[in-house]
């Protein structure tokens, strides 16, 4: 009975992957049901203070292979690249901040747009967030990514993905 | 410049010495130099920047606050008779700084160069001047830095130079050179008529634009580039309009479908909506369109500024219309304005498009590149 649950879930992840979409958001990918094993890409999202006065809002985000093999990271909507668009939700006071930076057009992803990582290897990227949503008003602020993580292994195509989710969440407050 | 350089030399020997200079964290300091501290309306408004290591070690400073590449940021204070003058120029996004994007200074040694602040700030009005080099970030010193701050001990890099007085007279301002440039549009708001009154050479600072026409232009476009914008412009009103017209008459094609999936009532509305006001922006919004970005990119906007629209080295490279063109681009950028459609970048390129259409619909009326290429409609659908 266990088996056959896990051949469906397995089934279930396997359809998700095929019929996604070359990128995609957070909801795309979720809700793909539990993977049978544990993805060889991690990521977290970090902040260096949990409360803030009068300093910039960076947000650390990493990423780890911690497999055996050397995987591709497609760096459209991550961190990776900055903020080039709507890329992490921030609540403040439980309600959507509204995102006021840049909304950039560019061409669908091309081979140079992945980020390899050999296995062991960590990468991580920091951004300033303050430009791109008011995090400047004192209280109790949360964050976590809106996309999903697109990767693969080297050599092999079929678009694996990290759900948003398990980035995980920071909180952090801003006082005067 | 010679004469220029030959002043910069005698200052130089007494500035170093007499002005005192901040850098947090650092052995920098920065000095700013004129060769004369009175402008005739014909001289640009060059100011020498002096950078120079005070320490026993190499030092290193970022290169994007520096003017080693012209002035890339908002790098100076400059106040006219006690207000404070707006940054006209550039503002990039860049990436995480990294070795490569620091100016390296042996001890002892000092930089010089040279910026025009009459091409970033507006110096159309007779007056004097005030003008300080004022840089901080982060990572001016270091490119690490930001993960080793705290709470605690936490003060932002910075360098301040001493501050010049320069007395400028008014010029007349090449409205086409400018990055940017304000101008009131109280006037003429959008109900029309408010551009009158033989404004003729467009002075800045509460005066109506010089054309009195609704496209304006910054970020040093050339004229051929103005000339490709407003074809564009034209283009993308055609794509719109025809866009609009689909969608008001119901139509449930191929064409719907392939962009935005499966139709729905409460869907189709939204995306009917959505062109309805594209097309009346297209149409009659003041549009403000920026040549400065040299990215890779095709165009960008920020959704809550409408309606300037920056264009990229990708919109040069696009055919005037098909997909991925210059008319679609407008189109697609137009789209992410909060007051217009406030779509979002879900997937970028037709597959992605395509994918998306079938995958979730929801998201795809969400997509800008699906307006975009719904207005494309290249290859054509019915």
């Amino acid at each position: 009975m266990i088996d056959r649950l896990k051949y469906c879930c397995l089934l279930a992840v396997s359809l998700t992957i095929i019929a996604g979409v070359t990128q995609g958001r957070a909801e795309t990918h979720s809700d793909s049901g539990p993977s049978m094993k544990p993805s060889p890409l991690t990521c977290h999202l970090k902040i260096d203070s949990s409360e803030i006065t009068d300093e910039p809002v960076i947000v650390l985000f990493e990423l780890h292979n911690q497999g055996g093999k050397e995987l591709e990271i497609l760096r459209y909507f991550t961190p990776i690249e900055g903020i080039l668009g709507a890329i992490f939700q921030v609540d403040f006071r439980g309600q959507a901040l509204e995102y006021r930076g840049p909304m950039v057009k560019r061409r669908a992803p091309g081979e140079h747009d992945w980020l390899t990582l050999a296995p062991g290897v960590s990468h991580a990227a920091s951004n300033e967030i303050g430009a791109a949503w008011d995090v400047g008003k004192p209280g109790k602020y949360s964050l976590q990514l809106v996309h999903d993580i697109q990767y693969r292994s080297a050599g092999n195509n079929e678009p694996l993905y990290v759900p948003a989710k398990d980035c995980g969440t920071i909180n952090f407050s801003v006082t005067n | 410049m010679n004469t220029f350089n030959r002043g910069l030399l005698r200052i130089l020997a007494l500035a170093v010495l007499c002005f005192s200079v901040s850098a947090n964290a650092s052995d920098i300091s920065a000095e700013i130099h004129v060769d004369k501290n009175w402008l005739k309306a014909s001289d640009d408004v060059l100011v020498a920047i002096s950078l120079t290591n005070h320490g026993k070690k190499p030092a290193r400073v970022l290169k994007w606050y520096t003017a080693a590449n012209g002035i890339e940021d908002s790098l100076f204070s400059v106040n006219r008779d006690g207000h404070s003058l707006r940054y006209l120029g550039a503002h990039y996004k860049r990436p995480a700084a990294h070795p490569g994007n620091y100016l390296n200074l042996k001890a002892g040694e000092t930089v010089t160069h040279i910026a025009e602040l009459s091409a970033v700030y507006d110096f159309s009005k007779t007056g004097d001047y005030s003008i300080r080099f004022k840089v901080e970030s982060l990572s001016l010193f270091n490119p690490g830095a930001e993960h080793r701050s705290t709470r605690s001990q936490f003060k932002m890099p910075s360098l301040i130079s001493n501050e010049l007085m320069v007395w400028v007279q008014g010029r007349e301002t090449d409205w086409s050179s400018m990055d940017e440039r304000e101008y009131d549009r109280g006037g003429n708001g959008n109900g029309g008529g408010g551009n009158g009154g033989g404004n003729g050479g467009g002075k800045p600072g509460g005066e109506d634009p010089p054309t009195g026409e609704r496209i304006s232009f910054t970020g040093r476009c050339s004229n051929g580039e103005k000339s490709t914008i407003l074809t564009a412009i034209d283009e993308a009103i055609g794509i719109s309009s025809d866009s609009q017209s689909y969608l008001n008459n119901n139509i449930t094609g191929d064409r719907y479908t392939t962009w935005f999936g499966t139709v729905s009532s409460g869907r189709y509305h939204t995306v009917e909506n959505n062109f309805t006001e594209i097309n009346d922006a297209i149409i009659n919004a003041d549009i403000t369109v920026d040549c400065k970005c040299k990215q890779n990119y095709y165009a960008y906007v920020y959704p809550s500024q409408p309606y300037k629209i920056y264009v990229c080295k990708a919109f040069w490279a696009a055919p005037m219309t098909g997909t991925d063109s210059k008319a679609g681009t407008l189109v697609h950028e137009m789209s992410h304005f909060d007051v217009v459609a406030g779509t979002d970048d879900v997937v970028y390129g037709q597959t992605g498009a395509k994918n998306l259409a079938i995958s979730s619909p929801n998201d795809a009326i969400k997509n800008a590149d699906s307006h975009e290429y719904f207005a494309e409609n290249t290859p054509h659908q019915n």
